[in-house]
């Protein structure tokens, strides 16, 4: 029981950070941005380089630097490619950004290559939390998610430039006409989206390794918390993440045998990644503002 | 043909249409008046089954109008022109026309591909009345242009006229004549008369209180959502509460010219806006 | 080289049928259909089950046709009042689905191996001839599939297409059900992309998971929009150069000697390339869509 909210826990801190910068970047671009989960290998490629180059840093530096670069990536992309994408239509933007993904996806491998690497971090035995095993590494990444994630929200409510991004993804036209510079707003929330995705990716990689081909496999989990919250909800995103890692703990250990009646019979683990894809279906298709959020995006 | 039993629609809080009940008669030319955002557009999208009204009903020659078959009223008769049109860019005027005809051979892939001769013959015909109705509102030397690239006032009547092309018996009118310049007014309001005698009715939202005035047998009148005046049109500027709506409470010295002004109301609405 | 040209131009044909069949539900209706792969990928498998089972290859394409058809006409349904790029998402996680459906259904679909040994197209001939007849056969269906195409987007059915991707208000206003018209249009989508995934399998004897990944997706993507979004003829010159340009870009480690990891990152970096600037430098792509002149053509 303890075993299933701890690795509940673990999967949603790997989404929640990177679904969080998903929804944000979406309320103000008001596109869904397939290229945003390739910010995550970004971030943690870069932070690793630096780990690397700059021993002296430490390892938060290093993290602090891949979060940073993750976010100028953003920032970029947004001001040179999608602004003008999205000038078109949404769907132009979405394949844009599909090809942008692409793009990152082989960039990132091209440099930094195919095979994965790992962080340099001490060796820790595991705990034993009421017979759940746990790392060091685990509960760190947990209690640096909970935090990024409070501070973050803390942000949104506490400031002007909270209240900026708020007005702008409940109306942009409004927030223009009471005198809030849009574009700036919109770079600058978007920087925020990609900088919480690329710590997404480092604690993803300090966990377990760097992948570079991690966008991909995050692809569909990510854009399934963002949409089972309701894309652009923020709070959404977080419980979207907590769900979609409460669906696939659950899954994989429910005994269906044991249910109908027979031997002990588990889904192949080789659907563990279809759950996310079958959230999507079925929210989509059932209830397209999100399962968690208010107001329709019907056609 | 055309009723409305106790229907209300909101939006959140918002009542945009309160308890209206309504009765349209065939051949009838009904006025719909109001200032902005007195819940006209919503009213219409509730009669031709684009919005599903929160409660009451409505009812067309007969059948429940229901929104989740937003298409089927316009199959039977009724229909409806947008305030906006927001034509296709990458169309010509000419298919949009088509587009408002009733062309089953070529509406099917199949009989596409296997029936040309019927397709061919189909479209003719069609091709032949679409630009009749473009010369009646001066755009045949458009047909080909491209829809979207109309101004607004060419799109607004061209909205109209692909309306057209299946002859209604119930036809919706958004501010039919909203960026329409005068004297093709004029001559749209001896038009939407030829129509009525070709056996259709209209409802006409509009600001022209010269335009609804000159056309319709009765008049509607909404604020807030509330049907506020079912009369002629020369009685509604004797109605007090039509003229509070317009202008606002009364102060002495206001002249009252709601329907002698023309477009005295539009113009207080306009402000407004 | 012979050998390679043929093979270039018969994969061409059987991309560019996949082409069109995206073309008509992407350019002419406004569908963002991200799960392409998965219409071609039903076909595919259908023809390589029902051929293993000893039915000739005609039949058993048209079985696969048949079940593609279904295919598009359950992911109309499923998505029949979604906004558009919900709807894409929607797609995209189907097509994942049926991936994962391939790679774990082992008695039926062979698993990660695929399906193998199949006996394939005109098994008498051997050679340049073979690869000649079966150039002939693609280009015969490619030809078809896109007069197909052109006569029903130029009849009231293509026109109401057209009218429901810029405005489906109006033709909802003017008596079309557009719902019946997404699923009548991704049907025959289906159906042709089937065929392309049928004739896919006949050629190469084989079909894995591998090859219905979301890159094929992309692929195909790619040549629509470079080709022009709503022209046939730009859906098969996209479908030609894309084509070309992938199995030519192996060659290139050979002249510039890249190694050869690379050449798979250089692959997706180039189409992404593409694609990313074919939207924003020639958002019409290189065969536009023209205005059809009604009045000018009449007789
Ligand atoms: N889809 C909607 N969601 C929320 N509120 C709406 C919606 N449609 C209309 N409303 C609200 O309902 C009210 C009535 O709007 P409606 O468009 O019917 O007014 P109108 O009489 O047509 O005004 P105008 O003369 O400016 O066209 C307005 O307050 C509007 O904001
Ligand atoms: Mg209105």
């Amino acid at each position: 029981m303890i075993q299933i909210l701890i690795d509940t826990l673990i999967r949603t801190s790997d989404l929640a950070l990177i679904a969080l910068g998903l929804s944000l970047s979406y309320g103000v671009s008001r596109f869904p941005n397939v290229a945003h989960v390739e910010m995550a290998p970004l971030g943690a490629a870069v932070a690793l380089a630096v780990a690397a180059l700059f021993p002296a840093g430490g390892l938060v530096g290093a993290a602090i630097a891949g979060a940073l670069a993750a976010g100028l990536a953003a920032m970029l992309l947004h001001r040179f490619a999608f602004e003008r994408l999205a000038a078109v239509g949404p769907a132009s933007a979405l394949i844009g950004s599909l090809a942008i993904a692409m793009m990152l996806r082989a960039g990132l491998q091209a440099v930094f290559g195919t095979r994965p690497q790992q962080f340099d971090t001490p060796l820790t035995p595991p705990h034993d939390l009421w017979g759940a095993i746990l790392s060091d590494l685990q509960i760190a990444a947990i209690v640096i998610t909970a935090v990024c994630l409070i501070g973050f929200f803390a942000m949104l409510r506490l400031t002007p430039l909270g209240r900026s991004i708020r007005a702008i993804a409940a109306n942009p036209a409004l927030a223009t006409a009471s005198g809030i510079d849009a574009r700036r707003v919109t770079l600058v929330t978007v920087f925020l989206g990609g900088t919480l995705a690329g710590t997404g990716g480092i604690l993803l990689a300090l966990v377990t390794q760097l992948d570079i081909g991690m966008g991909q496999m995050l692809l569909l989990p990510v854009f399934a918390a963002a949409i089972v919250g309701g894309l652009g909800s923020l709070p959404g995103a977080v419980m979207g993440a907590f769900a979609i890692a409460l669906a696939e703990t659950l899954v994989m250990r429910i005994d269906f045998g044991l249910l109908a009646g027979e031997g002990p019979r588990y889904l192949p683990l080789g659907y563990l990644t279809g759950i996310g894809f079958a959230l999507i279906v079925v929210t989509l298709v059932y209830r397209p503002e999100g399962l968690l959020s208010r107001g329709g995006r019907r056609a | 043909m055309l009723s409305a039993h106790d229907v209300t629609r909101s939006f959140g809080g918002l009542t945009a249409v309160n308890h209206v009940s309504l009765e349209i008669g065939a051949r009838e030319i009904v006025g719909l008046v109001g200032p902005n955002g007195s819940g006209k557009t919503t009213l219409l999208n509730l009669l031709s089954g684009f919005l599903a009204p929160t409660s009451g009903e409505i009812r067309f020659d007969g059948t429940a109008v229901s929104a989740r078959r937003a298409w089927q009223p316009s199959r039977l008769g009724l229909r409806r022109t947008f305030q906006l049109p927001k034509l296709p860019a990458r169309m010509s005027v000419l298919e949009v026309m088509l587009a408002g005809g009733r062309l089953p051979a070529g509406a099917s892939p199949w009989r596409s591909l296997l029936t040309p001769g019927a397709v061919r013959r189909e479209e003719a015909a069609f091709l032949d009345k679409a630009m009749g109705l473009l010369a009646e509102v001066d755009l045949a030397g458009l047909a080909d242009h491209p829809a979207g690239g109309l101004s607004g006032g060419q799109q607004k009547l061209l909205g109209l006229a692909a309306a057209l092309m299946d002859d209604p018996a119930v036809l919706l009118l958004d501010e039919p004549t909203a960026g329409v310049n005068p004297s093709l007014r004029r001559r749209m309001a001896d038009h939407l008369r030829r129509i009525r005698e070709g056996g259709t009715a209209l409802v006409i939202v509009e600001h022209d209180m010269g335009f609804i005035g000159d056309l319709c047998d009765r008049c509607l009148a909404l604020d807030k959502g509330a049907v506020i005046a079912n009369c002629r049109p020369d009685e509604l500027s004797g109605n007090q509460q039509v003229v509070e709506a317009y202008l606002g409470r009364r102060r002495p010295g206001v002249p009252l010219r709601v329907v002698a002004g023309g477009t005295a109301g539009a113009k207080s609405s306009g402000a407004r806006a | 080289m012979l050998e390679f040209c043929l093979h270039v131009l018969i994969m061409s044909a059987i991309f560019g049928i996949a082409a069109v069949s995206l073309n008509l539900q992407a350019g002419t209706s406004g569908l963002l259909n991200f799960g392409q792969i998965a219409l071609f990928g039903i076909g595919a498998y259908a023809v390589a089950i029902l051929t293993r089972a000893g039915l000739p290859w005609p039949a058993a394409l048209l079985a696969g046709m048949a079940a593609a058809a279904l295919g598009g006409f359950a992911i109309g349904r499923l998505g029949r009042d979604l906004a558009a790029e919900y709807w894409a998402l929607a797609t995209l996680a189907v097509a994942e689905l049926v991936r994962l459906v391939a790679l774990n259904e082992d008695w039926l679909t062979g698993g990660p191996q695929g399906i193998g040994g199949i006996t394939g197209l005109f098994p008498g001939l051997d050679g340049p001839a073979r690869a000649l007849a079966t150039l002939a056969l693609a280009a015969a269906l490619l030809l078809a599939t896109a007069l197909t195409a052109r006569r029903l987007g130029e009849t009231q059915f293509g026109r109401v297409l057209r009218l429901m991707r810029e405005n489906p208000d109006l033709a909802t206003a003017l008596g079309h059900d557009i719902v019946a018209c997404k699923v009548k249009v991704l049907a025959i989508g289906g159906a042709m992309a089937g065929l392309a995934g049928g004739l896919y399998t006949l050629y190469l004897a084989f079909i894995g998971p591998d090859q219905l990944l979301p890159f094929e997706t992309f692929l195909i993507w790619t040549m629509v929009v470079l080709g022009g979004l709503g022209n046939v003829a730009g859906a098969v010159v996209g479908a030609l150069l894309v084509t070309t340009l992938y199995a030519g870009i192996p060659f290139l480690k050979d002249i510039v000697a890249l190694p050869s990891d690379l050449t798979g990152s250089l692959r997706v970096f180039a189409i992404g390339s593409i694609v990313l600037a074919a939207l924003m430098l020639k958002p019409q792509g290189l065969v536009p869509e023209r205005l059809r002149r009604l009045h000018a053509q009449r007789p």
